[in-house]
């Protein structure tokens, strides 16, 4: 672009509309600020639904302010004329392209998350192998606290060529899944009843969501998979534990023997089978 | 202003019903607006209301136990051992063994155990003794013999002590279910606690026409049974004044054929619970302390005619409950939920129903009792009746399980 073009694009910077820049700019701040702080002090006091709804509605409200910031600040410095703003945005995007392409890949998917809803706040995702609860839902990233509280930044990118597996999919509940290797020669009604029963009996089962138990015959012991759905999703944990603990337990008291193979005789039995 | 109130006799104001059939009192459009409208605005801590009421709770006293005593008699639970009793008559007298066993079902605080015991007494029915916790997770078959050996109706008064949470604490209430529904037991009546039986509808689904519950009480009967209770004399009456608005809530004897607001809501916030329901109305009963010797407001007052005195009687508003925060931890919800679906646990049975060890358990029993969520009752841990709806609410929202009714 020439000089003159340049100029007639860009409008005279004045102090007036330095000023008024800023100001746009300093409320965008604050509102964003607000927003990040509020809704999940807000989300803390509901519960379930509700919880999750406010937790979505963040990401939407940045995205919100920005573009209400950004459409409120062009027409301070360029004259907002159709051809301008194609030559702006042409220059921008260009620039962009090359310099900036991960970032602006990623503020892009950013976007399209938000839209398609892949991930929002509250949900429990695997990205990467990493799983963790989806804490904030940036611009450019998605923050993950992982069951070990370690607090990890994914860029949204990842979405265009990687799954993502979401556990809950913004519902207050997630399935737990308890696992117990038994040594096959057992009473395999016997041990169904006693873990049905297991899941029942835990406090932190969701009465209402149902319980599921898969037995797979494996090479070296009878796999049972107890499937069943806490209350809410952050007992995932605990209640695996539990219905674990007790699980075990009431297996020990049915005279039910666990396998006690060696870690080479595991491997050997694994490669045999397959 | 309130509706107007149904009237009904003596006998009628005490009613069983087959659980699907209860009716849980409703608010009228205006108030459920008004009650959700001071929720949202506790949710944002702000003081509830500016409004100045028409006397302030800081002047009000509390009346004395003996005041009382001579102003309202305690709630009795005759009445309806009579009108269980009339319910179940036909059935008791009858041969057939088509239901050889009915269930009462009733709410906490609402009397179940003292109704069935009534009804024992009244029927000479055999009482049968509650299992210990030993019986119940070696699933003791000896326990089920008391059942049998006579052709006497028997009564089990609380099925909810009968059983535990835990993977060896169901087999007993099963087998007992198995025998009593197909007649091996003869005939029986079983009163269950409303958590447990909503707890038992997931490992035994029970038709509702084998249930009994005690009716809902709305507003009108509300006012019916305290106007029952409240002593009168021809030369004494009372009237009853919200301490916020100085709005009528109940002239004793009766005058108008309206329920007031502030019945309304209490038969609504209590679910139709008369037991927890007469609570909240004696605790909120106060008296202006400087007023009671004049004539004014919140003392005695003659009235036209000099011999009759018209007592007035200051209802302040709902009791404050202990506050369950929103941060509240995980396990003291777990162990309030834990009490009611066992009607109550002792000391050394919550390790069993609970992933937590016993010194754990002891920590959040003494945190919550100092808390005002619970109180230890012949050795059990019981929900207090203050804490009660409290954490009926906070279970409901978390949702967890929550009682049938």
């Amino acid at each position: 672009m020439d000089e003159q073009t340049t100029n007639r694009i860009l409008k005279t910077i004045e102090a007036s509309s330095l000023w008024k820049f800023g100001l746009i700019v300093f409320c965008a701040f604050v509102l964003i600020v607000v927003v990040k702080n509020v809704l999940p002090w807000l989300s803390k006091r509901l519960e379930g639904h509700k919880r999750v709804y406010v937790l979505m509605l963040i990401p939407f409200l940045r995205i919100f302010i920005i573009t209400g910031a950004v459409v409120l600040s062009v027409p301070l410095f360029i004259e907002p004329s159709f051809q301008n703003m194609i030559a702006i945005l042409g220059s921008v995007g260009l620039a962009l392209g090359f310099a900036l392409k991960d970032y602006a890949s990623s503020l892009i998917a950013g976007i399209i998350v938000v839209g398609e809803r892949n991930y929002r706040n509250g949900d429990w995702v695997t990205i990467e192998g990493i799983y963790g609860m989806v804490k904030n839902t940036g611009l450019r990233t998605v923050e993950i606290v992982t069951p070990d509280d370690n607090r990890v930044l994914i860029p949204h990118k990842l979405v265009w060529n990687k799954p993502v597996s979401n556990a809950n999919d913004s519902r207050p509940r997630l399935q737990c899944i308890a696992d117990y290797y038994l040594h096959p020669d057992h009473d395999g009604e016997a041990v169904s009843k006693i873990l049905y029963d297991v899941a029942t009996t835990s406090p932190y089962l969701h009465l209402d969501s149902p319980i599921d138990l898969i037995v797979n015959e494996e090479t070296w012991a009878t796999h049972y998979r107890l499937k069943a759905y806490p209350v809410d999703c952050e007992q995932q944990f605990r209640f695996i534990s539990d219905m674990t603990i007790r699980g075990k337990a009431a297996l020990l008291a049915l005279g039910v023997n666990f396998p006690n193979f060696s870690q080479e005789m595991m491997e050997k039995a694994s490669k045999s089978s397959r | 202003m309130g509706l107007k109130a149904d009237t009904k006799d003596h006998s009628s104001l005490w009613q069983f019903v087959t659980l699907d059939k209860y009716a849980h009192p409703s608010l009228p459009t205006v108030s459920a607006v008004k009650t959700t409208w001071n929720s949202f605005k506790r949710l944002l801590q702000r003081s509830e209301d500016d409004k100045e009421p028409y006397r302030k709770e800081t002047e009000l006293q509390s009346l004395s136990d003996l005041r009382l005593a001579h102003m309202m008699e305690p709630l009795q639970w005759d009445n309806a051992a009579s009108a269980l009793e009339a319910n179940l008559s036909e059935w008791l007298e009858g041969s057939s063994t088509d239901l050889p066993v009915k269930y009462i079902i009733g709410q906490p605080f609402n009397g179940h155990p003292d109704i069935l015991s009534l009804l024992a007494e009244k029927r000479n029915l055999k009482k049968i003794q509650l299992p210990s916790p030993q019986q119940i997770l070696s699933c003791d078959d000896k326990w089920l013999d008391q059942f049998t050996g006579s052709d006497e109706v028997w009564m089990l008064p609380q099925l909810e002590r009968c059983y535990l949470r835990h993977v060896d604490g169901l087999a007993l209430i099963r087998r007992l279910f198995h025998l009593a529904e197909r007649g091996l037991l003869g005939k029986g009546v079983i009163g269950c606690s409303s958590w447990t039986w909503s707890y038992f509808q997931y490992l035994i689904a029970i038709p509702a026409e084998y249930t009994l519950t005690l009716q809902a009480f709305d507003a009108a009967s509300l006012q019916q049974l305290i106007s029952q209770l409240t002593i009168t004399t021809q030369w004494k009456t009372f009237r009853f004044l919200s301490a916020k608005s100085g709005m009528d809530v109940i002239h004793i004897p009766p005058d108008q054929k309206t329920v007031s607001d502030e019945l309304l809501h209490l038969s609504w916030y209590c679910r139709g619970n008369v037991g927890a329901a007469m609570t909240y109305w004696i605790k909120r009963l106060q008296f202006e302390a400087d007023l009671e010797n004049d004539a004014g407001d919140g003392g005695e007052k003659a009235t036209a005619d000099k011999s009759i005195h018209e007592e007035h009687i200051l209802v302040a508003d709902m009791p404050s409950e202990p506050l369950l925060q929103s941060s509240i931890e995980e396990e003291c919800i777990l162990l309030l939920h834990a009490v009611l679906l066992h009607g109550g646990i002792s000391d050394e049975l919550f390790y069993r129903v609970l992933p937590f060890s016993p010194s754990r358990c002891e920590t959040l029993l003494r945190h919550l009792y100092h808390r005002g969520f619970i109180d230890l009752v012949d050795g059990v841990w019981q929900i207090r009746e203050l804490a009660y709806f409290m954490v009926r609410r906070t279970l409901s929202v978390r949702d967890y399980l929550t009682d049938a009714p």
